[in-house]
Order: C-alpha cells, then sequence, then structure tokens
C-alpha cells in the first residue's frame, strides 16, 4: 500500500504573512474609501474589496491554491446560486 | 492478502479528499444560510436607504474595525497553526492555536460590549424604543442583531471545536500526518472571517 500521506506541499510563513498583510491594508483601504462619501459609487467599491479580501482568504488561507481543481470550482456553486437567487429577488422587487 | 493485513489497511484507511469534501459541502449550506439574509439585507437597504444610512451612523466603527483586525489575525494564526503542524512542531502548533481560540474570545468580548451598550441605550430587537423608530431603522436593527448575532454564534462554535483540535493535538491523534481534521476546523474558521469581511462595510460603513 502506498504510504505517501495524501496533502498537500506546505506553504510558507511567509506567504501567510504576507496574505495577512494584504488583508489588513484592505481593510484600513475599505474605511478610508468610506470616509470619501462616494455615495452610490461607495456600496460597489465596498463589496469589490471585501470579494477581494474573501478570494485572498479562500485562496491562501483556505488553501484552494493547493487544491484539485474540482474544490477549486465547486465552491462558485453556492456563489451561482446566490447570484441567481438575489437577481430573480431584485427583479421582483424592480418591476412589482 | 491474509486476514491480518486486511484489518491493518482498515485500520489505517483514511479518505482525505473525502473528508475535505465534506467540509467544503457543509460550508457551501452556510454560504447560502448567510446568503439568504444578505439578500434580505439588499431589498431591505434598497427600500430604504436613507434610513440605512443614519442608523449606520449609530454604530461604533471603532469597535468593528478594531474586530475586523482581531478576526484577521486569528485567521492567520489558524493558517499558521496547521503550517507548523505539518512541519511536525506541535509546540508551536498549539501555541497558535491557543492564539486563535482567545482572539475569537477577544471579538465576543468586543461584540459583548457594543451590544451591551446598545441594550443600554434601549436598542434591542423589539423593544418599546427601537419600536418608535421608522420602519427602516428597525429593519436595519433587526438585520444587525440577526446577522451579527449568527456570525457570533458561528465564532462561539469556532472557538468549542477548536478547544477539541487542541485536546486532539496534545493527546496527538492529530499530528503531521494526519491533520485533516485542524485543516476542516480551519475552513470553519476562515469561512466565518469571510462573513465578517462582508458585514463590516456593510453596517459599519454605509456612507
Amino acid at each position: 500500500m502506498e504510504r505517501k500521506h495524501e496533502g498537500h506541499e506546505a506553504a510558507s510563513y511567509k506567504t501567510y504573512i504576507f496574505t495577512w498583510t494584504a488583508l489588513v491594508l484592505l481593510a484600513a483601504a475599505t474605511i478610508a474609501v468610506a470616509e470619501l462619501h462616494m455615495g452610490a459609487a461607495s456600496i460597489v467599491v465596498a463589496l469589490l474589496i471585501a470579494s477581494l479580501k474573501a478570494a485572498l482568504i479562500l485562496y491562501f488561507f483556505m488553501h484552494l491554491r493547493y487544491e484539485k481543481w474540482f474544490f477549486k470550482l465547486a465552491f462558485l456553486l453556492p456563489i451561482l446560486v446566490f447570484m441567481f437567487s438575489i437577481g430573480f429577488t431584485f427583479l421582483d422587487v424592480l418591476y412589482r | 492478502m491474509t486476514e491480518e493485513t486486511l484489518h491493518k489497511t482498515a485500520e489505517v484507511h483514511r479518505d482525505y479528499t473525502g473528508s475535505k469534501m465534506g467540509m467544503w459541502l457543509f460550508l457551501f449550506t452556510e454560504m447560502l444560510l448567510f446568503g439568504g439574509m444578505f439578500i434580505l439585507y439588499a431589498v431591505y437597504r434598497f427600500k430604504h436607504p436613507e434610513e440605512f444610512h443614519t442608523s449606520a451612523q449609530d454604530l461604533d466603527t471603532t469597535i468593528g474595525a478594531i474586530n475586523t483586525l482581531i478576526l484577521l489575525t486569528s485567521s492567520l494564526t489558524m493558517a499558521l497553526s496547521i503550517l507548523a503542524l505539518q512541519k511536525g512542531k506541535k509546540r508551536l502548533s498549539l501555541v497558535f492555536q491557543v492564539l486563535t481560540i482567545l482572539m475569537g474570545a477577544a471579538f465576543l468580548g468586543n461584540k459583548s460590549l457594543e451590544w451591551g451598550a446598545k441594550f443600554h441605550h434601549g436598542m434591542y430587537p423589539n423593544s418599546a424604543y427601537l419600536l418608535t423608530k421608522s420602519s427602516g431603522e428597525i429593519l436595519f436593527y433587526g438585520l444587525y442583531f440577526v446577522m451579527t448575532g449568527i456570525h457570533g454564534l458561528h465564532v462561539l462554535i469556532g472557538i468549542g471545536v477548536l478547544l477539541f483540535m487542541v485536546l486532539f493535538t496534545m493527546r496527538g491523534s492529530i499530528d503531521s500526518t494526519n491533520f485533516v481534521k485542524l485543516e476542516n476546523s480551519g475552513l470553519y474558521w476562515h469561512f466565518v472571517d469571510i462573513v465578517w469581511v462582508y458585514l463590516f462595510p456593510l453596517f459599519y460603513l454605509i456612507t
């Protein structure tokens, strides 16, 4: 029987610390952007920054970087379901 | 294959990919649990933009920002604890696991201060004071208490799970060759962090 344990090669401490630094800077950016009072655009910018942070967490901290293609793609499914739900909800809200 | 080797193979059988897949499937249901609440939030914010804006002014951005920093840092120590264990550094991994738990507790401590101040001002779901407000504000605070409340509950559960991981690591039932339990706990912890990444700007930073 094959003895090698499954699981991916380890990342490095440095990668994680860089990821954390980027996340903290983006959190600071989202607060700074809110101070600019950009009106309707502010929600778009806030969501873009939040999604960038989520992507960093998924890719590095949650190891999607090292996973098989199945894991890389599968998590898009609930996001797609969510997009459809919110899309159709707003079709109802907007054109009722 | 003799009876004995069959037995041994069964004993060491581990399905690493299966364990991971199970955890991700569970997280998908969690994504949709929070997703439903985010849809409600989106509709009501769309219908009451002014009230959402004025209500958000009354939330303490400083506490929100501190909690963001705490959770992001706890995600770092969580990831580091797995890496340390993979490299066979059990003590270091335990230190990172305990740090993660402490930061989770600090997050909840801040949250209780924040909620306590709101309760003190008569602001809690269905309170007489809250019900005198406009419907947009009632909806904002309803969503605020439910969404940050369920998120806080997830942090609490995460702390509970990590306490078990500390125990398992000390006992040696998770180690550098068998760490999927710790990895899956990490997935849960990071997921809860991601939820906060969206909650923070959507509740505290509406301008």
